[in-house]
Parts: C-alpha cells; structure tokens; sequence
C-alpha cells in the first residue's frame, strides 16, 4: 500500500488543524492535512461563518424594515439569502485551500485513523486506502453535537446544521436552550421576521457571562420581539396532525405547550473521536474529549490534541491559536496558552464580547476591585449607528489597576474585546488604558471612558445620571 | 540656547555610571533624540540623548571614565551661538537631578527626561514594573515569560515568591532516628577520627568470571547460588590472613591484630545501610560462605537481624557495582581500620602481552585505610595479592 511520510500529520482541517498546517509549513516542516469533509471545518462550512454571514443579512433586513426610509413591504427573498452565505463558505474553504497549497501542504481527502502513535491509515473519499506517518501528530477533528434534551429530525426539529440549510423561512421558531449559539440563532431568524421563542431552564440566558450582561441582553432580546422563557424546561417535542411542532414544557408554574413551525436544538458537544482509533494507542479519553496537558499533547508522547476535540472550550479563536502555538513548540520556545484570555464572542445584535473574570467571579476569589462602566447610550457614535443598548464594564484590580475582566455589550463587541485582548495579555492597566488616544467618535472610545470613570471623571458620561 | 549635558541620575542610590561608548564626535551634528553616548551604572545601561538639535561642540569625558552623578560631560550648542562653558557648568551642577518618586530603581523616567532604557532584556510590562517596584525588586535578571520575552506579573511574582522561600526547598522532614541515627553517628566518628587514604586498583577479571561459568552448574548440583562477592570475601580472606595489618583495630595505645577473618558484608536495605558479620570467613569454605552470606543478606533485608550478627567486625566489603558505579572511597566502619569498595565488573578494551588487544573483563577494588594503623605500601600489598589470586586461575583454584 501507498505510505508516505511527513514531518507533521494533522488530522482535521478547521480552523485548528489548518493553523497548525500553515505554522508548520511556514517554519519549513514537511506537513500533511487529512481532512474527510471540507476544509475550514466546522467553523466555515456550519459554524462561524454560515451564522455571521445571515447575521450581517437579517440585520440589514430588519434595519431597514425599521428605518422607515421606505415605502411598501420589504419582501424577504430567502434563497436569496442562503446562495449569498453559500457562495461566502465557498470562497472562504477556497481560499483556504489555496493558503495551504501556497505553503506546500499536502492536503488529503479522506477520513484518518491512528494506527500507531505515528501512522495513520487514510481512506480516501474514492475508496482507496493509503497509509501515512508523521514524526508529530496533530488530532484536531472538533467537536460534534449531540442533539439534547431531544432527537432532531431535520425537518421539523433542527439541528443547527439543518437550520443552516433551511430552504424556507419558518413563520415560527422556538430555540432549546439560551447559550451562545441559541441566542444567536434566535437573533438571525428574528431579524429575518420570524418569530422566535427561547427557552431555558436556568434563571438567566448565556450562563458563562456577567450576570449584568445577561439580564441587559435579554431585554435587548425582548424589545426585539424575542419570547425569552427562562426556568422553563422543554421535554418534549411532538409533530401535530397540522405538520407544526408542539413543544412540551415544564415551567415554575407547571406544565405548558407552546405551538411553533419548527424547533431548533442547538444540542451539546461532544469530541469528535469515533472511528480516530484512540484506544488502539492508548490515547486518553476524558468525559467524551482527548485529554491533553498544558502543552497540549495527549497522554500518548508525539500526539497532540488542538482545538474543540480537547474539551477546553469551543471557539475558532482558541483553536486556531492552539494550533499555532502547538507547533511553535516543535520549534522552538512557545507561548503558553492562557485560556482565562481568551475573548467570549456572542454574535447577536448589539453583540456580546467578554474575557477574564465576570463580577461574581471576583468577587467569589476574594479580589479587591473596582468597576468602570461607559453605557452605550453616552456614545455619540452608538447615536449615529441608531444604537442606545448596551455597556461596556471594566473590571480593575483595586491595587494594581490590572485588568481583571472585560465584558463589552455593544454593538461591534467582539471587535471591541480584541482591545481587552491585547491590553490584558500585555499587562496594560487603568494607567495604560487612560494614556493611549482613542479616535473620535469610535465605539471604542469606551474604554478609555470606562476607565475614567472609576474615578467618576468620565467625559460623556455622569455617574449616577441617566444608567 | 546651549544645554550642559550631565551624568543622569537614574535610581535612588545610583552615585556614578561609567561612560562607556561615545555615538558621536565633537563638532557633529546632532538631531534632537538622538543618542549622544551610552552610560553603564552596575543596573542597566543607558542612551543619553540629544536634548535640543544643534552641535556637539564639547566633549567633556573619555569612553572608560567613571563620573559622578551630575557631572557635566558634554555642551550641544546652536551652529555658530557663544556660551560661557564655566558658567554653564556651575549652573548645571546647580540643578539637583529630579529623583524623589519613590520607585523601583529600574523605574526610569522614560522619553520625559531625553533618556531611554538601552537594555533589551529589560521589557517588562507596566504591570511587572509597578509590581516591582511595590515588591522592592529589581527587574534586571529576571527572566520574562511574557510577549517577546517581556517580564510580567508572574515573573516578578515568582522571584518574589522564590525570595520568600529561599533558595532551598524543604520537600519534606525526616527525623533522623533508628538505623539512620547509627548510621549517621558511626559514620561521623570514623570520618573525625579516622585519617583515610584510598588506594584503587584494577583488577582482570577474565579468569575469575570464566571459572565461575565453569563451576556453575556444579555448585548448582549442590544446591548453592555463588556469587561474586561470595567469591571475593573468600579470596579477600585469606589476603587479610597473609597481611594481617589491615584486619586490625587501633584500641586505644595499642593495635589489635586479629587472627580470624569476621567479613562485615554492606547490604542496602528500605531502612538504611546494615552491616551483618559473617564470622570466621577464613576458615569456612566457598560454598559455606555463600550458603551464610545469602542466609544473612536475606535476614537482613527482611529486618530479622540479630544484634550479634552486627558484631565483631574486622574487614568490610561494599559493593557498589550492582548499581553501575566504577569506583568510590567508601567510609570506613569503626573500628575496623579498613574497607574494600568493590566497582562494577565491565568489560574493557586492554593491551596485553606481546602488544595484543583483547576484550576483558575489569573491575576496581578501592581499598579505603585507616593511615594512623595502616601504611601506603601494605595497603598496596595487600592489593596486589588480592589482585594476583583474582587475575591467576592456579592462584585462584588454589584458594577457594
Ligand atoms: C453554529 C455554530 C456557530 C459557531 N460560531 C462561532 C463563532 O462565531 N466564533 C467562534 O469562535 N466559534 C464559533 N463556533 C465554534 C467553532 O466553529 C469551533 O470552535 C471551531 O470550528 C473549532 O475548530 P477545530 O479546528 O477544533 O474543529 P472543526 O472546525 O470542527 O474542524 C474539525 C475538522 O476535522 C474533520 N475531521 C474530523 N474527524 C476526522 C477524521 N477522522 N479524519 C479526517 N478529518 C476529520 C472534520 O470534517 C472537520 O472539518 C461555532 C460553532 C457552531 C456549531
């Protein structure tokens, strides 16, 4: 049978495999990429991408439904829509293809399979079977997601995959639980003018975040005509004769059903590791994940595990430099990965951006800190987007002035928490925050304003006043 | 205007800093910023800069000098001004460098003053440098884990942390008690008492090795595994019956020389270093010997000893080659007045007779001596004939 051998295999081209391909090759590696579906992974083909690219077109519908600048009904020509997302996936993967061609990656289609610590077995999209071995191996195949509380039929009960392929604009959607993607979910098929209800059994929607920003986003939610149903369970969904989906729910009061067109169940993950061959060489396995040590390499000397499929969160951001630094350290020194600094994105509409400790975390460490706090509503160029929702909150270290967490809710926000990012990772305080000059009018112009303001010397903004 | 540039004071206690570089020459042309010199103080290095455009028209101080806070070294004046140098220089010294922050010493005003760090190692985040200036350390040494190499918040915290503890770390306290206080208390007596001196010599073991292959199988028809240290108390044996001088005990005014042989065998066991005695090691056979070491060793190891076991010493031997040492100066028991560290049997490239190479097998004997009882030339007697019954087959054959 065909062998061939590399430097570095990595099995799984998202975007920590594909990171980690380009790093390696960049540093002169010879490096192989199997992949069994398309690259980019989960993030372009039904992550990521699919969902910013129908959220950029639901905002930009609902706007200008709500603007008033026109005159009649605004129709809604769905397929439309999904070509656009279709052909930005394409040219994205294609690009992608095209980084790695450039940098002398041999790329793979098929599934790979470990065989020993440094072979792997490949079986590839026509049948054909070939054997590969590399000095280092890279596991980066994701994380799948498991349909929860409930089964998916893809058709009236979706999974978020179905909900990407959707040939149709549902009249009606209720979302199963209110994480991030749930929300998110609930914001692009709101903004196409569907109508939306979340349900989650908790108190409060997105559970990782600042108490603050959750309950201020759920009244963003539901001045936007989303149904936010909180300490509800939903246990059930059932088609009726009339082809609609009535969704079973315990709520506080009792039980309830609630009739809707479909049903999204954005599900749990789990690590992508069946058919990997994991236990032929001993590779650790912990609650459904690749276990991995600080430098990332599982429990088998030589196999590395980067991205979703090790467990330790589930953003593009933190795979894509896992993947960099994972390979720095074939090299040379690496960075260590501090995964306290890695930004939260949540992509609804103002967006939710964070990174390091929340206010109750703080607390609950026993920090002495202080909170500065900027209201969109102060920012002149939050007015000129039409935007007045939303805060950005700083959190301080009383002594230090150090950054102990940022939780941004905001229009741009995740574009905004890349300045946290870097002032965090850098060690830059209030000092520091309060030194640089920020362009004006910018969103970002809050920072500098949430700084001063613990202090009470903000400029466009009195305390006590108005928030 | 034209501008007295002094030696800066950049830290509290700084007094004086060595010029050590020059970056341009009298009557050049120098651009406001720009680096004028590099001064060294035993903390950092420094640029100093042009604090106006103009022309260095004085040059006041020679790379090497090592000048005082404040002292004038060089004039940047503007092309074709007059100024009186004397009184520039007394108005310089004057002004009283600006220091009373309270910071860490590598704190330096930066850009404010027209002066730069100049050490690259000493990127440290503000984080890092506010820590350590709160901590009282100093940033120079430490080495940064941050963004490029940079110091941050838990480097300094580390160093502090490390300051704390001291430079050893106590993983965990062991009363000294039991085996370990005998051992500890015997082992300091002989060290101050007893004058040493170690001889090594090594030893062919070829013959040795291939006679006990040969007489393998018979001592195993007889029931008895022997092994080569079985073999050397008894060869070690009668050396000491012939040379009697080392199987001695200084007590008090006198020297005890002794007529038997009681074989002091080291064993390592889990609670320390024990020492049995095989009694009479002379006059027991080969086979005898190796029946009550392995019974010793056994009891030994399994905490049954005796305390008559440990008793009555005369010789030791410690081997050491089980555990791939070469060769050691081991401490002599007391008050025995000598002890054989036996090496590991190797094998070694050797020039023999007629010039010929021959793989061998080798061993150090390392014979450590009381000098107060024992002199050199006897300890290398008894060596030699240890070595002679070891490296001959008749001798050998002859012995055991
Ligand atoms: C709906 C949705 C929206 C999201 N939005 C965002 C977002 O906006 N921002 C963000 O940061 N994150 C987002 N995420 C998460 C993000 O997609 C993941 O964190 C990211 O894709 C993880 O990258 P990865 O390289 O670890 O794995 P993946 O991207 O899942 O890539 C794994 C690849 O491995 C391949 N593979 C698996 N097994 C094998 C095998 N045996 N042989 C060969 N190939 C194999 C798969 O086909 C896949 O292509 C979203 C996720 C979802 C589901």
């Amino acid at each position: 049978m065909e062998e061939k051998r590399f430097d570095l295999v990595i099995v799984g081209g998202g975007p920590g495999g594909y990171s980690a391909a380009i790093r390696a090759a960049a540093k002169g590696l010879k490096v192989c990429l199997v992949e069994r579906e398309n690259l980019g992974g989960t993030c372009l083909n039904w992550g990521c991408f699919p969902t910013k690219t129908l959220l950029h077109d639901s905002r930009f519908l609902s706007e200008l439904r709500s603007s008033g600048f026109l005159e009649g009904e605004v129709k809604l020509k769905f397929e439309k829509v999904m070509e656009r997302k279709e052909r930005v996936i394409q040219n994205l993967t294609h690009g992608i293809e095209t980084l790695l061609i450039h940098r002398g990656v041999t790329i793979i289609e098929g599934q790979g399979m470990l065989l020993g610590p440094k072979r792997l077995a490949v079986k590839k999209r026509d049948g054909s079977e070939m054997m590969v071995s590399g000095e280092r191996v890279i596991l980066s195949t994701g994380a799948l997601l498991d349909p929860y509380p409930f089964k998916t039929d893809g058709e009236k009960v979706l999974s978020s995959r179905d909900a990407l392929r959707l040939k149709e604009l549902p009249a009606s959607l209720a979302i199963v639980g209110c994480g991030r993607r749930g929300v998110e979910f609930g914001t692009i098929f709101r903004g196409f003018g569907c109508e939306v209800v979340l349900v989650e059994k908790e108190d409060r929607i997105l559970q990782q975040e600042d108490v603050e920003i959750s309950h201020r986003l759920r009244r963003i939610l539901a001045t936007k005509g989303i149904k936010v149903m909180l300490h509800t369970e939903a246990v059930e969904a059932e088609v009726s004769d009339g082809g609609k989906v009535i969704l079973h729910l315990n709520t506080k009061k009792g039980s309830e059903k609630i009739e809707v067109n479909k049903v999204l169940v954005p599900g749990r993950r789990f690590g992508n590791i069946e058919d990997l061959g994991l236990d032929k060489i001993g590779i650790a396995v912990e609650g459904g994940f690749i276990r991995v040590d600080e430098s990332l390499e599982t429990s088998v000397s030589g196999v590395y595990g980067v991205g979703d499929v090790n467990g330790k969160g589930f953003l593009a951001h933190k795979a894509l430099v896992e993947g960099i630094l994972c390979v720095d350290q074939f090299t040379g020194r690496s960075m260590k990965i501090d995964l306290r600094l890695i930004p939260r994105c949540t992509y609804t509409d103002p967006e939710v951006g964070s990174i390091g400790l929340t206010e109750k975390e703080a607390e609950e460490r026993g920090e002495e800190f202080e909170v500065g706090k900027f209201p969109i509503a102060a920012s002149g160029r939050a007015a000129t987007l039409g935007e007045d929702q939303g805060i950005v909150k700083i959190i301080f270290s009383k002594r230090y002035g150090e950054i102990l967490g940022a939780h941004i809710l905001a229009p741009q926000a995740t574009e905004l928490i890349s300045l946290a990012s870097l002032a965090m990772r850098n060690e830059l305080g209030i000092e520091e925050l309060k030194a640089a000059v920020y362009a004006h009018p910018t969103l970002s112009e809050a920072f500098f304003e949430a700084a001063l303001d613990v202090r009470g010397e903000a400029i466009h903004f009195i305390k006590g006043g108005g928030e | 205007m034209a501008r007295a540039i002094t030696i800066p004071q950049l830290g509290l206690t700084m007094e004086k800093a060595t010029l050590t570089t020059w970056m341009k020459e009298e009557g050049d042309r120098v651009e406001k910023g720009e680096t004028l010199c590099i001064i060294e103080t035993d903390k950092i290095d420094f640029e100093i800069e042009a604090p106006q455009a103009g022309i260095l028209v004085k040059i006041m101080a020679r790379e090497g000098d090592i000048l005082p806070v404040g002292e004038v070294i060089a004039v940047v004046a503007r092309e074709g001004e007059s100024f009186d140098l004397d009184a520039l220089i007394k108005e310089a010294k004057e002004v009283k460098p600006p220091f009373e922050e309270k910071a860490a010493e590598i704190q330096v005003p930066i850009s404010s003053s027209g002066l730069r760090v100049g050490r690259r190692d000493l990127k440290a985040s503000p984080l890092a440098r506010r820590l350590a200036a709160e901590k009282g350390v100093s940033l120079e040494g430490i080495i940064g884990t941050g963004p490029g190499g940079s110091i941050s918040k838990e480097d300094v915290l580390r160093v502090v942390e490390e300051r704390q503890r001291g430079p050893l770390q106590v993983s965990k306290r062991v009363p000294v008690k039991g085996i370990r206080r005998v051992i500890a208390e015997r082992m300091s007596l002989s060290w101050h008492t007893s004058p040493r001196v170690t001889q090594v010599m090594e030893v062919d073991m070829t013959e040795l090795v291939r006679f006990r292959e040969e007489s393998r199988s018979d001592w195993e028809s007889k029931g008895v595994r022997v092994s080569l240290n079985d073999i050397l108390i008894k060869v070690v044996s009668r050396a000491l019956i012939e040379i009697p001088e080392i199987n001695s005990s200084l007590k008090g005014d006198e020297i005890e020389v002794y007529g038997n042989v009681n074989m002091g065998i080291a064993v390592a066991t889990d609670r320390g270093l024990i020492v049995p005695v095989l009694r009479n090691a002379d006059k027991k056979s080969l086979l005898e010997i190796a029946e009550e070491s392995n019974l010793l060793i056994q009891k030994t190891r399994e905490g049954k000893i005796g305390p008559d076991d440990l008793k009555f010493g005369t010789f030791t031997i410690t081997n050491l080659g089980t555990y791939g040492i070469d060769l050691f100066t081991p401490i002599i028991n007391p008050p025995e007045s000598a002890i054989l560290g036996v090496g590991k049997l190797d094998r070694k490239v050797k020039v023999m007779e007629g010039d010929q190479i021959a793989i061998r097998s080798t061993m150090n004997l390392c014979l450590v001596f009381d000098h107060r009882v024992i002199d050199g030339a006897i300890a290398a007697r008894f060596l030699s004939r240890l070595k002679e019954i070891l490296e001959i087959r008749d001798q050998l054959k002859e012995v055991v």
